[in-house]
């Protein structure tokens, strides 16, 4: 089996399958576009943007998903309705960790360019978000309410002048 | 004296050490709490944003009338109302705001003022509009006329023609134009002003004008301020189509309309559209029917709506073969309906995938050998109404998804289509026996019953828990005796996977 050697921000080396790397569209490109060639053991690939921590559970999400059906781009459709309620419950487990982790899941998926890995977090933050009053999705992340009295007012009259299809 | 110094030293060396290490400690908890308190949101950049939003406008909070409060705030306008960076990315996001719509009704918009973010809003109603409310129309329309694609007037249009050229001035970019129900003074009678040039909506694709059915006059004439020339799709419910200037420069691949009477012309139209058109619906006269059935075999989608059709002009040209037709509804109100006829429509539509039959007074039944060998693959739509007897088998419609029954004389189950593959159930029928519904169709994620049932809530309850994937239940509320209310039923599902819409008797 063949493996590739990754690099974390923090200067810590993974031993990975290729085939689980090449989950990220970011490897796959770099491995091509650098001509790093697979068979030379000694190769490094340096992924400063991620660290360990994070590494180590985005490795053990590909090794999961590594054989599942590579989604087709017209998934992407934007007609298409987006479901929320289809995370698999080994993603779900997976996604039991604290706020700070799921983001840095969703910059490092974003970074390494991993579909299934950005949408099921992404998923995960608008469940989040549903069923929710504005000021309890303020305390559930902690975000301040920057507008003004006036502000908050216009939007809240722009919001009864139309309606969600 | 000196050891007792000493060990004063030591006894405060060791209150230090115990503040040094206080202090590491709240240090610590400080940044801790500071790290618990992070809003991890500001590390995203904006299309993560907007991804994660794109999933939350997925579900309406609409699980019953309880919760109309929150209904009337979606999760999406709740989002927009959490701070400045949250409304500017939804705001600005055409793919979000393409999910609503901007509504001017009366003086709703009295106190407007410019906006913090101009929203993205692709679709805009406009409600009897008035002198009254005329300028603040523009001025509206004024605002978001570098996104609205699709603006629809409702009940009014002005009469003065310089108004009518103001208001689509305000429309530069819009592609799709609809008018509902335009009625009033303003348009029983002809305007014959010829001063006043044509303005030009150059993205103009398609034009809606749907009159009331008992509209006595023709309110095309509402087209007559600006120029149709890149029409492509024309929905006329209107009296007299051919009050509607024509082009020719006119490609028209979608072409929907009411009852036609300059027949003659209107075959000419047909007959030069005819290397264009794919998408017609229309309520049919015989001689326009034989003329489609005939020369437009490029079709793809065909609907027709007959009140009157001669038995063999029926078999002549309605089942002769159209392989190209994928989507096809016929409403029947009148004639019986021969028996071979459905089995041999069915053995013609062979590629068929959309399939709409609704005949009110059709007097046929079969038996199940008619159907042994048809088999449509690629049926994945069916829609019936009719007070006749369907009988189908499980091999006909191998990969039916979606199955709609208004009226249904055969009220067994084991009549319908049974096929695993169905996600969309909709019946309107009395006497259907949902106890087997769950075995029947075990995929179901969208089930629909508008008609009484003898089953008790719990027993209602059983058969919904069987159904792992559904994701909408839609049901009346005189389904249930009195004394069993709805509350009780919602309360005993689980609210997190379905969506439940109650509708008023």
């Amino acid at each position: 089996m063949q493996t590739i050697k990754l690099q974390s921000s923090d200067n810590e080396i993974f031993e990975c399958d290729l085939a689980v790397a090449k989950c990220s569209a970011t490897i796959r490109t770099m491995l091509e576009d650098l001509g790093i060639d697979e068979n030379s053991e000694d190769e490094v690939v340096p992924l400063p943007n991620v660290n360990s921590a994070i590494l180590r559970k985005v490795i053990q999400f590909c090794t999961y998903h590594k054989d599942d059906p590579v989604p087709s781009s017209t998934d992407d459709d934007e007609n298409k309705e987006k479901r929320t309620d289809d995370i698999t419950s080994w993603d779900a487990d997976f996604l039991k960790v604290d706020q700070g982790t799921l983001f840095e899941l969703i910059l490092a998926a974003n970074y390494l360019d991993i579909r299934s890995l950005l949408d099921v977090t992404c998923k995960t933050v608008a469940n989040m978000i549903k069923g929710k009053t504005p000021d309890e999705i303020r305390k559930t992340f902690n975000i301040k309410n920057d507008f003004t009295p006036a502000e908050e007012e216009q939007v809240r009259k722009e919001n009864t002048w139309c309606e969600e299809k | 004296m000196s050891v007792q110094i000493s060990k004063v030293v030591q006894f405060s060396k060791s209150i230090y050490c115990t503040y040094i290490v206080f202090k590491l400690i709240s240090d610590l908890s400080v940044e801790m709490t500071s790290e618990y308190n992070k809003n991890y949101f500001g590390t995203l950049p904006c299309e993560i944003l907007e991804k994660i939003f794109l999933y939350i406008t997925s579900s309406k909070q609409r699980k019953s009338e309880n919760d109309r409060e929150m209904s009337e705030n979606t999760d999406l306008k709740s989002a927009m109302l959490v701070c400045n960076r949250w409304n500017e990315v939804i705001t600005t996001s055409s793919k979000l705001m393409q999910r609503f719509v901007l509504q001017i009704v009366d003086s709703s918009l009295d106190d407007l003022e410019y906006p913090i973010y101009i929203r993205r809003y692709q679709s805009c109603d406009i409600y009897k509009l008035s002198d009254e409310n005329f300028d603040l129309c523009l001025r509206v329309l004024d605002i978001y006329r570098p996104y609205l694609k699709v603006i629809t007037f409702h009940g009014t249009f002005p009469e003065n023609r310089i108004k009518r050229i103001s208001l689509l001035n305000a429309c530069k970019n819009v592609e799709e134009l609809r008018f509902f129900n335009i009625t009033g003074s303003s348009f029983t009678k002809n305007h014959t002003m010829t001063n006043l040039s044509s303005y030009d909506l150059p993205n103009l694709k398609s034009l809606s004008i749907v009159d009331r059915p008992q509209h006595k006059h023709s309110t095309l004439q509402i087209v007559d301020s600006f120029t149709l020339v890149n029409i492509e799709s024309l929905t006329i419910y209107s009296k007299g189509f051919f009050n509607l200037p024509i082009y020719n420069e006119w490609q028209i691949r979608k072409l929907e309309v009411g009852k036609v009477f300059e027949i003659p012309g209107f075959i000419r139209f047909l007959h030069e559209q005819k290397p264009y058109l794919r998408d017609l619906s229309i309520s049919f006269c015989s001689s326009i029917l034989e003329y489609v059935m005939r020369e437009m075999k490029d079709l793809t989608s065909l609907k027709l709506i007959i009140d009157f059709l001669p038995d063999h002009l029926i078999t002549n040209n309605l089942i002769e073969s159209n392989t190209n037709l994928k989507n096809l509804t016929i409403k029947y109100s009148q004639l019986f309906v021969r028996t071979d006829f459905i089995q041999m429509m069915f053995k013609h539509y062979s590629k068929i995938e959309s399939l709409t039959l609704d005949f009110y007074y059709g007097g046929w039944s079969f038996t199940t050998d008619d159907y042994n060998n048809i088999i449509l693959k690629d049926l994945k739509h069916l829609s019936l109404n009719s007070n006749s007897n369907f009988v189908f088998l499980r091999g006909n419609f191998p990969n039916l998804q979606s199955l709609h029954v208004d009226y249904f004389r055969g009220s067994m189950i084991y009549t319908f289509p049974c096929v695993k593959t169905l996600e969309r159930l909709s019946i309107k029928i009395s006497s259907f026996n949902i106890s087997v519904l769950a075995e029947f169709y075990p995929n179901l994620k969208y089930l629909s019953i508008e008609a009484g049932t003898d089953l008790t809530q719990k027993e209602m309850y059983r058969i919904i828990t069987k159904l792992p994937k559904l994701e909408v239940l839609k049901i009346k509320r005189y389904m249930w005796k009195i004394n069993e209310t709805p509350t009780d039923f919602l309360a005993s599902l689980n609210q997190n996977v379905l969506n439940v819409i109650f509708q008023e008797n």
